[in-house]
């Protein structure tokens, strides 16, 4: 039987490309939450084997006081499970913590942990990205043109002609100028089969 | 980062007052200092984020920071204070059901009045065979947990058998409160005047009529930072310490400043309400009085006392949390009152012992001061009501 995963993460795009990722491992993924709220009860009842939770979920102290209850079965804090002092780091650098119940393999955890760091991790500098700017000037200018063409074809005042370029960015995991190169070049297709 | 660069990991509550003075009233910079102050919404991330070096410093439950250097949950690194944040701030409030449950089985207005209404609530529905009372506190090593626990061992119950112990944020236990998930909680204000001031729950008793002028959160700081920056260390203790006496004496006017949206961003009537007689307490609504909450700077509440630490220890080890070992040797570890009278030296009149030495004091008293005596508040602890009347568990 394979050990079930908890997901808890208030950004379901973060959550669906990391389920992805395990999935295409083949690790199976019992739950997504997107709310922590009343996450301790839902630990126990579900019985996970470990569970990846942003790190800044507040009810991450509730999954911390059930290592006070002496139930090997019920997840505690990674560095009680594992002495990978640079996984732990890392996996808490990129903004994910893990909880692991007893027994479980520890080459598993291992490999789990690092898929989720590295999707964290890139969640971030996507984000980053979308946040801060384009540096590259060629980029920013077909970026500014997939809003333009957004803003002439849907109608889209420019807020929501950006917002809609970032959340197709975030929900399929590409760099912002990824999502505008395949606009463009959708609209071009378009244009040569003499669509509108 | 330069040597002056701190950035600073805190939760969002009354008790984060010195740092949000230190920022505005420019303590921070006459240190000469560049402090990021980095809000938090658990203990495990503030921890967490402490532990891996992306905030240099932060007010921690003083008992996390003990558990922490125990290996009880982060990395385990040595995490040690050379300062606390203050005295005192926590309340214990329980939803208008529980409320009115005790006030029908009290006989008298105390602190052991009420823990014997309690003992007698749990009973009666035990029998009845109703679910246990529901109670949370924000973390398992915490003040707030062995105040709540103490009040419970006062009311003759077992915290880990007669009723349930639950971890909620503090930002979401009003909310619990009124839905009806918890029937009360320990937890530092502003969260219980803001339960009073909602009509959510009834604050109980205050922290301090379980332990007057108890230690709360201390300025927790790797051992590794402290020791390759102690200048930077060091003028930060001096910015907290003088923000804390601003505080202590322009109190009012600092919670207004805190109520600000961009730090606590509550009605300012909250924050002050324990300090301006408008926290209803007890049985009977008798307003709190203003010393039994946050005190700054006073009495000494900036000392990084090894007794405190060497109390919790205990506390630790009464409710079954360990530690095994030497406990002197950790409190020493942990509790560094040589880093703060490095900091604060010349400057204030500083206590000649780091332990006090006993509890038990019912009036202000003092202790030599290299500078003239210091004065020391009140520190008795709830005492047991006449065990008699209990009904046995």
């Amino acid at each position: 039987m394979t050990p079930n995963i908890m997901l808890v993460d208030d950004q379901p795009p973060r959550a669906a490309l990391l389920e992805r990722a395990l999935e295409d491992l083949g690790h199976g993924v019992q739950a997504r939450l997107t709310s922590a709220a009343g996450l301790a009860g839902k630990v126990r009842a579900g019985a996970p084997a470990l569970v990846l939770v942003d790190m800044d979920a507040p009810d991450r102290d509730a999954l911390e006081s059930l290592a006070l209850d002496g139930d090997d079965a019920l997840p505690r804090p990674l560095p009680l499970f594992c002495d990978d002092e640079a996984l732990v780091v890392a996996a808490l650098r990129a903004g994910v913590s893990a909880y692991v119940a007893g027994g479980s393999d520890p080459a598993w955890v291992r490999e789990v942990v690092a898929v989720a760091t590295a999707r964290y991790r890139e969640y971030r500098a996507l984000r980053e990205e979308l946040e801060g700017g384009v540096a590259d000037p060629a980029a920013q200018a077909q970026i500014d043109a997939a809003r333009r063409l957004l803003m002439r074809r849907r109608r889209f005042n420019e807020p929501a002609a950006d917002a809609a370029l970032r959340r197709q960015a975030l929900n399929t995991g590409q760099p912002l100028i990824q999502v505008a190169r395949s606009l463009l070049a959708f609209a071009d297709l378009l244009k040569a089969r003499g669509g509108p | 980062m330069t040597d002056t660069a701190v950035r600073i990991g805190y939760m969002p509550l009354t008790d984060s007052l010195p740092l949000v003075v230190a920022r505005e009233a420019g303590y921070f910079a006459e240190e000469g200092l560049d402090v990021t102050l980095r809000p938090e919404w658990s203990w495990a991330s503030l921890r967490d984020r402490l532990l891996v070096g992306e905030v240099e410093a932060a007010p921690m439950l003083a008992p996390l920071l003990l558990a922490t250097s125990l290996g009880r949950g982060g990395l385990r690194r040595s995490l040690a204070t050379g300062f606390s944040m203050g005295l005192n701030g926590n309340g214990i409030t329980v939803s208008p059901l529980l409320f009115h449950g005790l006030r029908a089985l009290a006989e008298g207005p105390t602190p052991q009045d009420m823990a014997l209404a309690l003992n007698r609530l749990v009973a009666a529905r035990a029998a009845a065979g109703d679910a246990p009372l529901v109670l949370a506190v924000v973390f398992p090593y915490s003040c707030h947990a062995y105040q709540l626990r103490h009040w419970l061992a006062v009311a003759g119950l077992d915290p880990d058998r007669d009723v349930r112990l639950v971890v909620l944020p503090p930002s979401q236990m009003v909310d619990h409160l009124r839905l009806g998930h918890i029937d009360g909680f320990c937890v530092g204000e502003p969260w219980n005047s803001l339960a009073a001031h909602t009509g959510a729950g009834h604050c109980l008793l205050s922290g301090y009529q379980v332990w007057e002028n108890a230690p709360e959160k201390v300025l927790a700081v790797t051992r590794d930072w402290a020791e390759a920056h102690p200048e930077t260390h060091r003028a930060l203790l001096r910015a907290l310490h003088r923000a804390a006496e601003h505080a202590d004496r322009h109190l009012l006017d600092c919670l207004d400043l805190l109520a600000h949206p961009a730090w606590l961003d509550l009605p300012a009537e909250v924050l002050r309400a324990p300090f301006t007689q408008r926290l209803p307490g007890g049985l009977v609504g008798q307003p709190f009085p203003a010393h039994h909450f946050h005190v700054f700077a006073g009495f000494q509440a900036n000392f990084p006392w090894r007794s405190d630490a060497a109390f919790l220890l205990g506390e630790m080890a009464r409710w079954g949390q360990g530690p095994a070992g030497d406990r002197a040797a950790l409190a020493a570890q942990c509790y560094r009152p040589d880093w703060f009278r490095a900091a604060l030296d010349g400057l204030t009149s500083l206590p000649a012992v780091d332990a006090k030495p006993e509890q038990g004091h019912a009036a202000p008293w003092q202790l030599p001061g290299s500078a003239g005596p210091v004065e020391l508040g009140p520190d008795r602890c709830l005492s047991y009501p006449d065990t008699e009347q209990l009904v046995p568990g």
